[in-house]
């Protein structure tokens, strides 16, 4: 028995006591294979899961290793039954290769023949495949890649792919450093990403996603089609690209509901991607429309279904996913990994925050009470309401006064749910408010006035929960949220975490009314942020900067 | 012992009386039961050592070189010398002598090297086929070769199949005569040179000299004087000792959680005894392994005496025993050896559990599957294979893992006579339940396993053997602001129980995870905590300071909690003048109690007629209301009763009803059979229900000798009714029984008919 940092539960989950001299190290070696779940301030939980493994035996760690390092580390003996279950998961990865054939094509080839005929066997599984060409190889339909992929991995007999991907048109693209360097974190996430040929890249908000994805772009110097979640977001990424790097305005399309230009690089949105028309998806040629070197996916946690249908068509081309929080509340992380790809590269947000990338933040927790007369009407209200009465409380309003006025001065966001509220609030603080009704061109101008600091209090619906960029802005108020989202939570957390010139702590407050459904809603939206180690300071709303 | 210096003895007694007393002992302790009930003399030590039952007991315990010896001896033609035996059994001398001396020393054999003899049983036991040659004839052959060769290379194929046994084979009409003229058949020019004889009209075989011929002079093929190989994969020891202890506390943790389990749920006793199917995978899901494991763990736990069957009220539940709580106040180590050295000397089968029970009485027994916990799953042969199979484990190479296999058929050549494919499987559960316990790690024996080898190991020796690998417990815990609390070890007792009843276990292992809810912190004020308790307590057995939202976590509930009360009360009274329900409080009525909820408003436990009546003793005058506060009126009104319904010839419209031809028989059968009914009862006019016992009995005897019995029988509706069957069988609480009233067999539960009587 050693006397290490890490205790190996017998469910699978990794105990790592971040306080012992060895975690660092210890930290350094599961991260391979094991899934960072959980990382408070003194115990991180990783869990051992098929997924981890098989990501970690791609990138050729194999079953003597993980075991040597659990051993290596492990406080306490590790159960017998956990090392043969590591052994065994390990052990059926790469039984079936998809290959590229020279006569055939693609082909789905095996080591290990009785494999092969139990996945025959699976009615799942058959369609997707053509003539056997001899005992241990089948044709595959070059369509079905993907979707066999994803198929395969649900049968617990993931593919190895080694088919390899088409290059693209070539284009060049360049990094232009002038003045600027990837940051080290960067630099590896796009290495790992490259030498994996295809995958996800986690990073916190405000960590620099964009640049991962322009250093990605460079390395693959090809033809790039960049999907994102908004307008907003799509302009934004043009002009860091063009900031970034050697490409022009000429070169750079963008394809939205108001413009729909295809160029060597092409930025589309989630929602023109997903527009229909009579049950036919109109802009689905976008994807064969030059031949793509790389495709980016922005915020791959929002990937909506239609678009992970078209990805399975498209496992030929090199795929980047990026994100802040590989938490799906939909639970398809799955997809993720078979369609996109594994998770290339991911880092703590505390980790990104001591390199100092990040700002620090503070997060508070307000707690108002409900007046005796809201409280009686929150009683009697029918569940479905209850939550819009308890999180529109007009005691927040109150409070988001108290609250910008002791943070006068300082860039200033006010997020919520509900327009009526949102509305009563920018009437309150005579600020400006973007909403899903306001033009693109409005809430362009916004932001800008925002980021130059003409004005510095906004206040923003959902809109702005993703990828909108103010490199200023330092506190938030969220004062309602979609129910129990802990990925939104995160999300505006993001808003405020772009270091700041001065070196200031961001502050982040959640305004929370006492005893409602809109506090077990925030003890859930926190929970991805506490895990990641940020604690909330809980305040009476009574005691607030007493 | 040496044969040579002994005079040719005639039989085994005689032999024995030359035995010097060492070898007797030797003799005694290796087959003891030739010692029970003590023998008068040699000749009667002889005469026992030679009966089928005793020598079958020494050849089981034989290994497969033993029982190939007694093989070879019985197949070879008397005298057989010890060189002939070696011959026979393709070995050198010096390798056959030893074994043979053993042989002897076990009376199996005796003679002389010259003149090796076996015991007459022996033979017997091995049956007509020794080594698989058929039997001796008295023919004379010449040059056997050249007869072989005469009758074809076809035969000489046929010779060739029979050659290393079964000696026999299957021919239409052996028994025909045929010469070698007449010989057309392969066979039937064997059977024309005496090469096969008939054994009977379907069957040839082949004489024991030609088999012998035909095998080169050996009676065996390819014995194996030692063990077979014990070969496997290459481990550390280190890592086999690690991940078995890591197996051990899995197992001690799995128990405990398990007993937990049903200490909250208990699961009924079925009928036949076990715990239910549907029972067994709940629990499985609470303990988060899989179903045999489950299974086993229980057993386990079963052997150990720290569950048992128990009876409450009616019903008998499986409840954990008070040994699990003296269990519990073991250390790890301790707990571990307990369970282990139960295991050890355990009789039953575990492995059995699920399958179909084929020793059961019935065909629907036999399709029923055996639960876990079930009776009669005691097994001779397991304990004894059990020892074996860790044996084998421990005699592999150091830093080998035998493969399933090789320890199968290590055993196997130990005990080659015993269980055959019940034997390999038994060993196969064996290595199972070993590597559960944490005996083995990756296949191989650990270190702290070894004790179990060499003696009947106390529980102290096993828990010292495994005490360095096993974690001291902790009773520091590390509170973190995502709610979690993680206890980095196994948690003093103590420690433990608190944290429970205010946070949930989310992860088991070495460590705990525990998380806290709002309902697990309500959990332990319901348990009658305070919120200054938790404080204090998470306080001092924190290793770091208490997170925030950990305390307005347990402050919001507390503020909430008990804010609604609520109680029973038989009788409430309510006055709008305060000062009278005072006056009430301080005067004490006799044998009623009050309690103030309000000013205005006291309760009592008593019920409301006697408060009335003592209310109105003390002079006041209540009136009594309805639940929902209207005044009750008592008015004595002198009661009434429901008018009967009278009937009406509309109730007789229908009696011009026909009854089919049918009916009319069943009825007609009905009155002749209470006729007989009546004739048959017993004389004295109400017989008095007899015992169980005595009913039983004179069932049984009516069963047997087919005679009519009256019984007084009492329905599941409750109606008694008296008949007159004639019993066929009484087994299983049932009572099978020809009814002639309605002309088939019935059943009646036993314990419904209250008095049997036969009638003559």
């Amino acid at each position: 028995m050693t006397d290490g940092p890490l205790i190996v539960q017998s469910d699978k989950t990794l105990l790592l006591e971040t306080a012992h001299p060895d975690s660092g190290a210890c930290r350094k070696a599961i991260a391979p294979f094991a899934e960072l779940e959980r990382a408070p301030e003194h115990v991180h939980t990783y869990r051992l899961t098929p997924l981890g493994l098989w990501n970690a035996r791609a990138a050729g760690h194999d079953a003597e290793q993980v075991i040597d390092v659990l051993l290596r580390y492990s406080r306490y003996p590790v159960p017998h039954s956990l090392l043969v279950d590591i052994a065994e998961t390990l052990d059926r990865y790469g039984r079936l290769r998809l290959e590229k054939h020279p006569q055939h094509g693609l082909v789905l080839v095996t080591t290990d023949r009785p494999v092969l005929e139990e996945v025959l066997r699976s009615a799942k599984v058959k369609p997707m495949l053509g003539a056997r060409i001899d005992d241990d190889t089948v044709l595959v339909h070059p369509s079905e890649r993907g979707h066999l992929k994803q198929t395969l991995l649900k049968l617990g007999w993931p593919a190895e792919d080694l088919a390899g991907y088409v290059d693209g048109e070539a284009h060049q693209i360049d990094l232009l450093k002038d003045g600027w360097e990837l940051r080290p974190y960067q630099e590896q996430a796009a290495d790992s990403f490259w030498h994996g040929g295809s995958g996800v890249v986690v990073l916190p908000c405000g960590a620099g996603k964009t640049i991962v994805g322009a250093a990605a772009m460079a390395q693959a110097s090809a033809t790039t089609l960049i999907l994102v979640t908004n307008t907003v977001s799509a302009r934004q990424w043009k002009d860091e690209l063009l900031k970034r790097t050697s490409l022009t305005e000429e070169e750079i399309g963008e394809y939205s509901g108001s413009r729909k230009e295809i160029r060597p690089v092409t930025i589309a949105t989630y929602q023109v991607m997903t527009t229909r028309r009579k049950g036919v998806y109109t802009h689905l040629e976008l994807f064969d429309a030059r031949d793509w070197g790389l495709i980016v996916y922005d915020e791959v946690h929002l990937l909506p279904a239609p678009i992970f249908r078209m990805t399975a068509d498209l496992q030929t081309r090199r795929r980047l996913g990026l994100t802040a929080t590989l938490v799906r509340e939909d639970g398809r992380e799955g997809d993720v990994f078979s369609l996109i790809g594994p998770k290339r590269y991911d880092a703590p947000w505390k980790d990104i925050e001591s390199q100092g990338w990040i700002a620090p933040a503070d997060c508070v927790e307000i707690r108002v009470d409900l007046e005796q007369s809201e409280r009686f009407v929150y009683a009697t209200a029918e569940p479905e309401d209850r939550y819009r009465l308890a999180a529109s409380t007009p005691a927040k309003s109150r409070l988001v006064r108290r609250i910008a006025d002791h943070h006068a001065g300082e860039p200033l966001l006010v997020i919520g749910q509900y327009i009526d509220q949102l509305d009563e609030l920018g009437e309150r603080l005579e600020c400006p408010v973007i909403k899903g009704e306001t033009s693109i061109r409005e809430r362009q101008r916004l932001f800008d006035a925002f980021r130059t600091g003409e004005i510095n209090r906004l206040v923003v619906s959902k809109v702005a929960n993703f990828s909108i960029d103010l490199p200023e802005a330092s506190v938030a108020i969220q004062v309602s949220g979609t129910f129990g989202s802990r990925q939104e939570e995160a999300q505006r957390l993001g808003r405020v975490l772009r270091p700041k010139a001065d070196g200031r702590t961001a502050r982040f407050y959640s305004i929370v009314a006492r005893d409602t459904v809109d506090a077990e809603f925030a003890a859930h939206r926190q929970r991805f942020l506490a895990e990641q180690g940020y604690a909330y300071t809980i305040v009476d709303a009574e005691n607030l900067f007493a | 012992m040496s044969t040579s210096d002994r005079n040719r003895p005639r039989t085994l007694a005689e032999a024995l009386r030359t035995w010097d007393d060492a070898a007797l002992g030797r003799l005694l302790q290796q087959r003891p039961d030739l010692a029970m009930p003590i023998p008068a003399d040699t000749s009667q030590l002889a005469a026992r050592a030679t009966t089928n039952a005793s020598a079958a007991r020494a050849i089981n315990r034989l290994d497969e070189f033993g029982v190939d010896l007694l093989e070879a001896l019985s197949a070879l033609p008397e005298p057989v010398s010890l060189a002939d035996l070696a011959a026979g059994a393709d070995q050198p001398v010096d390798v056959v002598q030893p074994r043979v001396a053993e042989l002897i020393d076990l009376a199996l054999v005796w003679g002389t090297e010259d003149d090796l003899r076996l015991i007459r049983a022996v033979h017997e036991l091995l049956g007509p086929t020794p080594a698989g040659l058929g039997p001796i004839t008295t023919r004379h052959f010449g040059d056997l070769d050249q007869l072989i060769e005469d009758a074809g290379p076809e035969a000489r194929e046929v010779l060739d199949k029979l050659t290393w046994g079964p000696p026999t084979g299957s021919v239409e009409k052996a028994e025909r005569p045929v010469t070698i003229a007449s010989a057309r058949t392969p066979v039937e020019r064997l059977l024309a040179r005496g090469l096969v004889v008939p054994r009977d009209p379907n069957t040839v075989v082949l004489p024991r000299q030609i088999g012998l011929h035909l095998r080169g002079g050996r009676v065996l093929a390819a014995t194996r004087p030692t063990p077979p190989p014990l070969d496997g994969k290459k481990v550390t020891a280190s890592i086999v000792d690690h991940a078995a202890a890591g197996a051990a506390l899995d197992l001690v943790r799995q128990v405990d959680r398990a007993l937990e389990q049903l200490g909250i749920e208990p699961p009924p006793v079925l009928r036949t005894g076990g715990i239910g199917v549907r029972e067994l995978r709940n629990l499985a899901g609470k303990i988060g392994a899989d179903e045999p494991t489950t299974a086993a763990v229980l057993e386990i736990a079963y052997a150990a005496g720290l569950v048992a069957a128990v009876e409450v009220g009616t019903n008998e539940m499986w409840l954990p025993t008070s040994a699990y709580d003296d269990w519990l106040d073991l250390d790890l180590a301790h707990r571990w050896a307990q369970l282990v050295t139960a295991w050890f000397g355990g009789m039953r089968a575990i492995g059995l559990i699920g399958r179909r029970d084929s020793s059961g009485a019935t065909a629907a027994a036999r399709e029923r599957l055996i639960n876990a916990l079930a009776p009669d799953l005691e097994r001779l042969l397991a304990p004894e294979v059990r020892l074996l199979t860790l044996r084998a484990l421990g005699e592999a190479p150091a830093g080998v893992a035998p493969a399933a296999q090789a320890v199968v058929t290590w055993v196997a050549w130990h005990r080659p006579r015993r269980g055959g494919q019940f034997r390999d499987e038994l060993v196969e559960w064996a290595s199972t339940e070993a590597a559960l316990l944490g005996l083995t790690g990756l296949g191989a024996m650990a270190r702290h396993a070894r004790p179990l080898l060499t003696q009947e190991p106390t529980v102290d020796e096993l828990a010292e053997a495994i005490s360095p690998l096993v974690p001291e417990p902790v009773s520091e815990i590390l509170l973190q602001a995502d709610l979690t609390a993680v206890a980095p070890g196994p948690l003093v007792r103590a420690v433990q129980d608190e944290l429970s009843a205010m946070a949930d276990v989310e992860s088991h292992g070495g460590a705990a995870v525990y998380r806290f809810s709002e309902s697990s912190v309500r959990r332990a004020f319901d348990l009658g905590r305070t919120a200054d308790q938790l404080h204090q307590w998470l306080a001092a057995h924190s290793r770091t300071p208490v997170p925030q939202p950990l305390t307005y976590l347990v402050d919001d509930v507390a503020r909430r909690h008990g804010v609604l009360r609520l109680g029973t009360a038989s009788t409430y009274l309510r006055c709008d003048d305060e000062s009278v329900l005072t006056h009430l409080l301080s005067s004490s009525l006799p044998g009623v109690q009050f309690r103030r909820l309000a000013p205005t408003v006291v309760v009592s436990p008593s019920p409301p007629d006697i408060v009335l009546n003592r209310l109105r003793e003390a002079g006041l005058a209540p009136l009594a209301e309805t639940f929902d506060g209207v005044v009750h009126v008592s008015t004595a009104a002198a009661r009434r009763g429901e008018p009967p319904r009278r009937r009406t010839s509309r109730d007789f419209a229908d009696s011009t009803i026909e009854l089919t031809t049918d009916q009319v028989k069943a009825v007609i059968e009905k009155v002749r059979a209470g006729d007989r009914l009546a004739a048959d009862r017993p004389s004295d006019e109400t017989p008095e229900p007899a015992a169980p016992a005595e009913t039983i009995a004179v069932l049984t005897d009516a069963a047997e000798s087919h005679t009519r019995t009256w019984i007084s029988y009492v329905d599941h509706n409750g109606t008694a009714s008296e008949r007159v069957v004639e019993p066929t069988r009484v087994a299983d609480g049932w009572l099978t029984a020809y009814d002639p009233t309605t002309n088939q067999p019935s059943t009646y539960a036993l314990h419904r008919i209250s008095t049997a009587r036969p009638v003559d």
